[in-house]
């Protein structure tokens, strides 16, 4: 059967006493429901309710409420002026009919290793809020996915919102996501890219790169951070560590052969990403001094 | 809202009109649409949201009908490519459609001209990138697309004269 309801209140009781999917857009688990890779249980709608929708400046984050839509993102000028990667992520997903009914929450907690949203998300170090009518715990994004359509939610719990650190500092921030796929539009990525760079006093201060494609779960890949943070920025940091940062990337992903390209590809597809990303980089902070 | 077993009642409002229906839960918007309300100018073309035959606005936004679960159309409003022309006359995205030849088999045409439609009503101004950026959830095997970004434009043309 299906429940409709207009509180969060409402849904986290029918969430605690029955077996439901919570579903605000449905785009994707409506498919696996009807082609029998997931259960018919019975389905709770969440779209309607106002505690889960909007996007705020609460001060030190800006909070996505987990049934705000992709194109309610997009119509935003603060995901624009303060992710832009982010923004160009949540612009690549599907196409205008999809991004009109599907939500953050769900592309989230749908949890494909292929995911536009969560790729740059996890190079903002985003948290996301779990709730349910036995309390509420926060969950670095990093932390949130498992393995293909699995997350750490419980039974009970909902995803709430998405916090996202409001950039400060006088740091020059860089920031950058590419997704390559078998066409323009419309398509889920062979594989995708963000980077999220700060620089202060001409050295590297946060440096996070995440993948999506890769391996079970969007990927952070860690160890750029400590191998680039505290690097001056020379026009000879790319070509100078290329080796180590191609070897590296051997060692974090593991991609696997599918219908979206085989892994020797992929993983060429993250190289080259790294290679772009600097260039890139160089461009735009060249431009800046 | 009535609950027996499987199962439900739901009240939507389609080409302006309320219809109150007994619906199961995994029953698509599409199906509803086609099967129900006999519009079958609701194409299924894929049945999973990349050819945009099956495009609706919902609420004033298009939609892939067949990946909305029916009831969650529940007190919303549909307007399908029927419910486009007015007392015999064609909407002018329609009759820009026929104009420049932008209709072969004619099978993506709906989903097209209310795509078109959704994207004339919320930009001003128009080009080639534009077009292209928010007609790319639907596929035409046919035209080549020439015709169809043409007609886009001759609508606007026409909607920007009426003034």
């Amino acid at each position: 059967m299906f429940h409709i309801v207009y509180t969060k209140d409402e849904a986290l009781n029918i969430l605690n006493e029955k077996d439901v999917y919570p579903v605000a857009g449905a785009t994707d688990l409506l498919l696996q429901i009807n082609a029998g890779k997931k259960d018919k249980k019975s389905l709770l709608d969440i779209s309607r309710i106002p505690e889960l929708k909007g996007i705020y400046d609460s001060g030190k984050y800006i909070e996505i409420q987990a049934a705000t839509t992709l194109q309610e993102i997009l119509d935003s000028n603060v995901i624009k002026n303060f992710f832009p990667h982010f923004y160009t992520a949540v612009k690549s997903i599907g196409s205008p009919q999809i991004k009109h009914i599907a939500t953050l929450g769900g592309n989230l907690c749908n949890a494909s290793p292929a995911s536009d949203s969560a790729v740059p998300l996890l190079t903002l170090d985003a948290e996301v809020l779990l709730e349910s009518v036995e309390g509420k715990r926060m969950v670095a994004l990093n932390d949130f996915f498992v393995a293909p359509g699995k997350t750490v939610l419980k039974k009970g719990e909902l995803l709430t919102k998405v916090l996202i650190k409001k950039p400060e500092g006088k740091s020059f921030k860089f920031s950058f996501f590419k997704k390559f796929g078998k066409r323009r539009a419309n398509i889920i990525a062979t594989v995708n890219f963000a980077a999220f760079i700060e620089v202060l006093d001409n050295k590297i201060s946060n440096f996070k790169v995440a993948c999506g494609s890769v391996a079970p779960k969007p990927l952070l890949l860690k160890e750029f951070s400590s191998f680039f943070v505290g690097k001056d920025v020379k026009s000879e940091l790319y070509e100078k560590n290329r080796e180590k940062i191609n070897e590296l990337i051997d060692s974090l992903i593991s991609p696997i052969s599918d219908v979206r390209g085989s892994k020797e590809y992929k993983t060429v597809l993250v190289k080259n990403s790294f290679e772009l990303m600097f260039l890139n980089f160089f461009e735009v902070y060249n431009e800046k001094k | 809202m009535k609950r027996n077993d499987s199962q439900q009642q739901i009240k939507i409002k389609v080409n302006g009109e309320w219809h109150t229906l007994t619906v199961n839960p995994y029953e698509r918007l599409l199906d509803v649409l086609r099967n129900r309300l006999n519009l079958t100018g609701v194409k299924e073309g894929c049945g999973e949201g990349e050819c945009g035959a099956c495009t609706v606005i919902m609420d004033g936004k298009t939609v892939n009908s067949c990946l909305i679960f029916a009831f969650m159309a529940h007190e919303k409003e549909i307007v399908t490519i029927e419910g486009l022309s007015k007392d015999g006359h064609l909407d002018p995205v329609q009759q820009a459609f026929v104009d420049e030849g932008a209709v072969q088999c004619g099978f993506c045409t709906p989903g097209f001209v209310l795509s078109a439609k959704y994207l004339l009503e919320n930009y001003d101004e128009i080009n080639d990138e534009i077009i292209k950026e928010e007609l790319s959830g639907n596929l035409c095997r046919c035209t080549g697309y020439h015709h169809i970004f043409e007609a886009v434009k001759k609508a606007k043309q026409k909607i920007k004269d009426r003034g």
